[in-house]
């Protein structure tokens, strides 16, 4: 177990490394410059020359990308050409706002996408299965902001039941914090949900076509042991895999949401960075998101091994 | 619970574990019920081995699975008594049929590795069937019962093997292990499905041998159900022949094999490869289909397979009335209307000297039921 969590571990570092000259080179293929950006095009062709030297962009490509992850390594992301600030420090306060938004919403597909998934699984193809199947798959067509919008018109404008925009730190007032990371998360989690329960439903099915579970009514155990033991025990390693999908799939439904609802994660910055074309800003907050994805996925994967004893034994 | 009366009960000692009557099971399809069972009888006595065998799609496995009442859906028992040791399975209620299942019959499936749950350890998946049907056994007593049956059906170092998942132990051991949990309970019937066809030769001649040892030494009863025509002259004692639904022959397994009453059966055994040093160039088989269910002729259901019909000139009374199993010698039944005609009995000893030679090489004998698989 240690050993295949070692291997997974060792197995992620030359992902990250991609990760990093995928980040690099991806903002540098995007049309216009930096320096344009910032001046504007009608700007003295000498001026433009000696910020290009300043930032370093009339270095060869290879040594700006060594001297780049070089610096990142460090925790040096560079100056934000919008704000003329250190870029890390700005990330790192927004990085709490963006999990606490991503917990949420985690939660709230959970909540949902669980018992419907289990339930249209284990009803396959009879009405319960019907009923959620269809509900699924108009949630599926159904855009983040677009369901922020509504909930925000319903909940915060008609009923008044909970704030519309706004943040409060949890350290602060955790009562306060959760009413503004109702609705957001709500949002978010609708987006997660029906691909989930998709997931968790075709899953419970092929568990329940393994023979194992006719074998085992065959031998008279109880319900409780079949469905605990049997059916959600084959489901769990796969689920915290898919978990690990969703979870990519929440942290890019957040940068809409945290503009809808005026959240101040790492989401609300990146949308102006990249109309900006700050791309210290933009490489920084991709390096993060796609971190945060590559850890994820790899506790979800040693997770995995962890429930299923023949993973573990590759 | 279901209660049962243990083997020495108060009813007589010579009744039947198993009498199924009149068995009908039909699936039910969107154009209608498709009857896929139909006028199945027969008993199974304490401690007898009772072979069912049949091509695929004969009925042979709904037939066993309707004693369990899992009839995979849509198929569903539509007549017919099913007596399990005294009790009426079709009038059980869900809780009762589960106390019977695993308990009084236990069912020994085809594919071990399939059948067992993958991420839990072998010795609590045999552990949970006692405590699911005894709540008041501990743990420990489950331990060291499920520790007594891996030594009884052969499994070398049982207290490592407990500990094992299903995919760190051979295809061998897995069944093993499926027969130590169907044992466990000290069933009065042992459903054995095909328990052998997913392991190799050798493997296979073994656990035939402990379903052998099982019964002489726990007295339990088995319906052995397969298509193996040389498994099931090695261990049964009686033979049930299926074909389409309906069983077609029933004789001890002496007289079944010394002269086979149906043409279907005598062309299941001449389709047993002989073992002779020269191999044939073409293997024989049953000519022809058996037909689907549904669309079963009119008349004996094997008649535009039959090779005696056609000897006979193609007599119209195949086509046209469907022969009853009527015991035709002691103790051996045929549903053939030509069962006793010249030439019926005259193929029949032909086939009955070539089957003798192959029986006498199907196992060898150094092949001991306790080695390890």
């Amino acid at each position: 177990m240690a050993r295949y969590a070692l291997q997974r571990i060792l197995l992620a570092l030359p992902l990250l490394f991609g990760l990093s000259l995928l980040v690099f080179f991806y903002v540098r293929i995007i049309p216009g410059d930096p320096v344009t950006a910032m001046l504007g095009v009608q700007a003295n062709p000498d001026l433009v020359a000696r910020l290009r030297a300043q930032y370093g962009f009339d270095e060869p490509i290879l040594d700006q990308y060594l001297m780049w992850l070089g610096n990142v390594l460090q925790g040096d992301f560079g100056i934000s050409f919008r704000s003329r600030q250190a870029v890390a420090p700005i990330i790192v306060d927004r990085i709490p706002a963006t999990l606490q938004l991503m917990l949420g919403g985690l939660f709230v597909s959970l909540v949902v996408a669980i018992p419907f998934g289990i339930r249209a699984g284990m009803k396959y193809r009879q009405r319960s299965d019907t009923v959620i199947s269809t509900i699924t798959l108009v949630g599926l067509g159904s855009p983040g902001f677009w369901l922020g919008t509504i909930l925000m018109v319903i909940f915060a404008l008609v009923l008044k039941w909970l704030p519309s925009q706004g943040y409060t730190p949890f350290t602060q007032d955790p009562v306060a914090s959760i009413r503004y990371m109702i609705l957001p998360s709500v949002a978010i989690g609708l987006v997660g949900a029906p691909f989930l329960v998709r997931v968790v439903r075709s899953t419970v099915v092929e568990i329940m076509k393994e023979p194992f579970v006719p074998y085992a009514d065959a031998r008279g155990l109880r319900e409780q042991v079949i469905f605990w033991r049997y059916i959600i025990r084959n489901l769990l390693p796969q689920f915290v895999v898919v978990l690990g999908v969703l979870v990519g799939a929440l942290l890019a439904g957040s940068v809409a949401i945290e503009a809808l609802f005026n959240w101040p994660g790492m989401g609300r910055i990146f949308i102006g960075a990249v109309t900006e074309r700050d791309y210290a800003m933009i490489q920084a907050l991709i390096l993060v998101y796609g971190v945060i994805f590559v850890v994820i996925n790899l506790i979800a994967e040693i997770a995995q091994a962890a429930l299923d004893p023949r993973i573990r034994l590759k | 619970m279901h209660e049962r009366t243990s083997a020495t009960g108060s009813r007589e000692p010579d009744a039947p574990v198993l009498e199924v009557t009149d068995l009908a099971v039909e699936f039910m399809t969107r154009s209608g019920p498709i009857r896929v069972v139909e006028e199945v009888a027969f008993r199974v006595r304490p401690g007898e081995i009772v072979g069912l065998v049949g091509e695929s799609g004969s009925g042979k496995t709904v037939t066993m699975m309707s004693v369990l009442r899992l009839v995979p859906p849509p198929g569903r028992i539509t007549a017919g008594r099913i007596i399990v040791d005294g009790t009426d399975v079709r009038s059980l209620s869900r809780d009762g049929m589960r106390g019977l299942r695993g308990s009084a019959v236990a069912l020994i499936p085809p594919d071990a590795t399939a059948a067992l749950n993958p991420v839990v350890k072998v010795g609590d998946q045999v552990m949970e069937g006692v405590r699911s049907h005894r709540p008041q056994v501990s743990e420990a007593e489950a331990r060291t019962l499920a520790l007594e049956m891996f030594r009884r059906v052969g499994l070398p170092r049982p207290e490592q093997r407990l500990r094992r998942y299903p995919h760190e132990l051979s295809g061998g051991m897995q069944q093993r292990v499926l027969i130590a949990s169907a044992l466990q309970m000290a069933p009065r019937l042992i459903l054995a499905d095909e328990p052998t066809t997913a392991l190799d030769v050798t493997i296979q001649a073994q656990i035939l041998r402990l379903l052998l040892a099982v019964r002489d030494e726990f007295g339990t009863a088995i319906l052995f159900v397969t298509h193996d025509l040389a498994a099931v002259a090695e261990i049964c004692d009686r033979v049930l022949v299926m074909y389409s639904g309906r069983l077609v022959e029933s004789a001890p397994v002496a007289d079944l094999f010394g002269q086979p009453l149906h043409p279907y059966t005598r062309a299941l055994m001449a389709s047993i490869p002989p073992l002779s040093a020269d191999p044939p160039d073409r293997l024989q088989t049953v000519a022809g289909a058996p037909p689907e269910p549904g669309s079963w002729p009119e008349g004996c259901r094997f008649a535009p397979r039959c090779d005696l019909r056609t000897q006979l000139g193609g007599p119209d009374v195949c086509t046209t009335s469907q022969p009853p199993l009527v015991e035709v010698r002691p103790g051996h039944h045929a549903a053939c209307h030509f069962a006793t005609s010249e030439a019926g009995v005259r193929a029949a000893t032909d086939l009955a000297a070539t089957v003798e030679e192959a029986e006498a090489v199907v196992l060898p004998e150094s092949v001991q039921p306790g080695g390890a698989a």
